[in-house]
């Protein structure tokens, strides 16, 4: 049965905060100034984020993508390559390209599935202008390596956090570490803004500097570095659902634990595929389901994914296919193999999560699921 | 200072349900644009300045290197974007040749309307913005048609972002690959793509100021 395109089961949080928190903040907005005032809430967003991630300093960015290449072309050394993961989101690359730097492709470590701190290691040389961390969409990246390996080699390190925003590291915020931790408020994270982003640091000439890059009006000071000027503040609308969600975030999260709870109970007995597991150790979101295809599975991902989509069951390849396999236009770098990363690539999967799932639809999903696998294996 | 009903804008959101960028609001206000203007292609876009990046990489040609403008038209603005894309900004008066067939022209049109562009333009692609409000100039809208696109116009309320207007389809869909995969009609190759999305808040502020502006010409007020 297909289901009606506005049950559609999404990969995407899609969290609809309450309408009357929304429109409260709007009202305390407008007893603010209203539109003679705009970044009122703005400030107030960047305020409580702060405290959130128990972070010095906050900057909000109309996305996360130019809060992304904000950092990189205001971090880089002189040099002319990035180091990023190949097996991570899609549009990584072109991130780089508008930082004005080549991307340099390298592995993941199998057990994370994040930039492996070995393989930025064997990366690094006098090409490297500073490496982009990833955090993965389940569990986080080595922070602490990648920070070791950053300062021996003193080249900037920025993490890309953007699926983290509720995790510890270690037992610390997210957003507390050094340097510059990037975040998105689009509407398919943890925290709806619509559309929006924001970093996190604890540099303040940094963030000075940060607020120039996005500021309406460019400065002089920008001047001295072509390029490092673009608008990119955050409405006061897009403030005021991110405000109400950030208020509901322990409902968000409870609501995502019980989907995962739910996927965890089902998919226990279904053979060949495996849940990938959320570091209960530490505090997470649940946000984002993954699951691997074993070697039992005579079902490839990609039919899995279709079966799924057939159903009306919004399922996605996970980082697939890795960046380093792309055609580009513009210049890129993978002098190594990545042996892992064309390991794991046509493995995993991203299932169905976030508001609009309920605990009932995870049922339906891991029926098709069964379904498909046993079809393949001729079941 | 162009203001919108905000309370208005968040209910129609929160009724609609579509909280990502290019839903129901986009589309409603790109189809107001496109009718409005008489051009077949309305794109919008976060802002004016994501608008040229946008523009600049959906309309590159193999081998660009500069981008020309008036000498009165150069400014920082100018100077970063140009930087972004890779392209070395100059002012006409500043070139010893400014007519190589590699160059991209920038023409800035002012509220006048009055285009006197000093370069040739034959076989160049030339993006033209428009630096006017001109929702100011009612009942004037449709005359931009004419211009060669595309062109990039501002749109109204703070955050308010732009729209891009193409006349050929084929342009105007590399240019919404450019700004992300949301709102396109059909996945195209481009040489880079950027997050230049146009959030349903914006939509729903520009299409409640044009409501209202509409409503007041139609009663007088």
């Amino acid at each position: 049965m297909v289901r009606e395109s506005s049950h559609f089961l999404s990969t995407s949080n899609l969290y609809e905060p309450d309408k009357h928190r929304v429109l409260g903040y709007v009202d305390l907005w407008m007893a603010k100034g209203g539109h003679s005032r705009p970044g009122a809430l703005v400030a107030l967003l960047e305020q409580r984020l702060c405290e959130y991630h128990h972070s010095k300093y906050c900057v909000a960015f109309a996305t996360g993508f130019w809060s992304l290449v904000a950092c990189l072309r205001l971090k880089a050394l002189n040099a002319p390559e990035v180091i990023i993961p190949s097996f991570t989101y899609r549009r990584l690359a072109d991130v780089v390209f508008w930082a004005g730097k080549t991307p340099r492709f390298v592995d993941v470590d199998p057990g994370t599935l994040a930039i492996s701190p070995k393989a930025v290691e064997r990366a690094i040389s006098s090409k490297t202008g500073a490496i982009l961390a990833v955090h993965p969409i389940v569990n986080c990246c080595d922070v602490g390596a990648l920070q070791g390996i950053a300062h021996d080699h003193r080249v900037p390190i920025v993490f890309d956090a953007v699926e983290s925003v509720h995790e510890t590291c270690e037992g610390r915020r997210v957003g507390s570490f050094e340097g510059a931790e990037v975040f998105s408020l689009h509407a398919s994270k943890l925290i709806n803004g619509l559309e929006g982003g924001y970093v996190c640091s604890d540099d303040r000439e940094f963030v000075a500097r940060l607020r120039r890059f996005k500021t309406h009006d460019a400065t002089s000071a920008s001047l001295q570095e072509p390029g490092s000027w673009i608008p990119s503040e955050m409405p006061d609308l897009h403030a005021a659902f991110a405000l109400a969600g950030l208020d509901e975030i322990d409902l968000n999260v409870s609501h995502n634990q019980r989907i995962y709870r739910a996927y965890q109970a089902r998919l226990k007995t279904v053979p060949g595929i495996r849940l990938r597991a959320f570091d209960e150790a530490e505090q997470t979101s649940f946000k984002n389901i993954v699951a691997e295809l074993t070697d039992r599975s005579s079902c490839s991902r990609d039919s899995l994914v279709q079966q799924l989509n057939h159903n009306g069951m919004l399922a996605r390849a996970h980082y697939s296919p890795p960046l380093h396999t792309r055609s580009y236009e513009f210049p890129v770098s993978c002098p190594d193999a990545l042996p892992v990363t064309e390991s794991v690539a046509a493995r995993f999967i991203n299932l169905p999560c976030g508001f609009r799932m309920k605990e009932g639809d995870v049922s339906s999903v891991v029926d098709v699921i069964e379904k498909s696998l046993s079809m393949d294996s001729g079941g | 200072m162009e203001t919108y009903d905000v309370h208005a804008v968040v209910n129609e959101i929160l009724k609609n349900q579509y909280f990502t960028n290019h839903g129901p609001l986009a589309r409603a206000l790109e189809a107001k644009l496109s009718g409005w203007f008489g051009v077949r292609n309305a794109v919008l876009v976060g802002s004016v300045e994501l608008a040229l990046l946008v523009s600049l990489i959906a309309m590159r040609k193999e081998g660009q290197r500069r981008l020309v403008c008036k000498s009165q038209d150069y400014s920082s603005r100018l100077m970063h974007m140009g930087a972004l894309c890779g392209l070395e900004v100059c002012a006409i008066k500043e070139m010893k040749m400014y007519s190589e067939e590699s160059d991209v022209f920038y023409r800035a049109i002012q509220s006048s309307g009055v285009d006197q562009f000093l370069g040739g333009s034959n076989g160049h692609t030339v993006i033209t913005e428009v630096c006017s409000s001109w929702w100011r100039f009612s009942p004037s809208v449709g005359k931009f048609a004419s211009y060669p696109m595309p062109l990039i116009l501002p749109l109204p309320t703070e955050g308010g972002g732009s729209v891009l207007l193409f006349d050929s389809d084929e342009d105007a869909e590399r240019a919404r690959n450019v700004r992300s995969s949301y709102g396109i009609t059909k996945p195209v190759s481009v040489f880079v793509t950027c997050n230049g999305r146009y959030s349903e808040a914006q939509a729903g502020a520009v299409l409640n100021f044009l409501n209202r502006c509409s409503r007041s010409v139609q009663t007088g007020t």
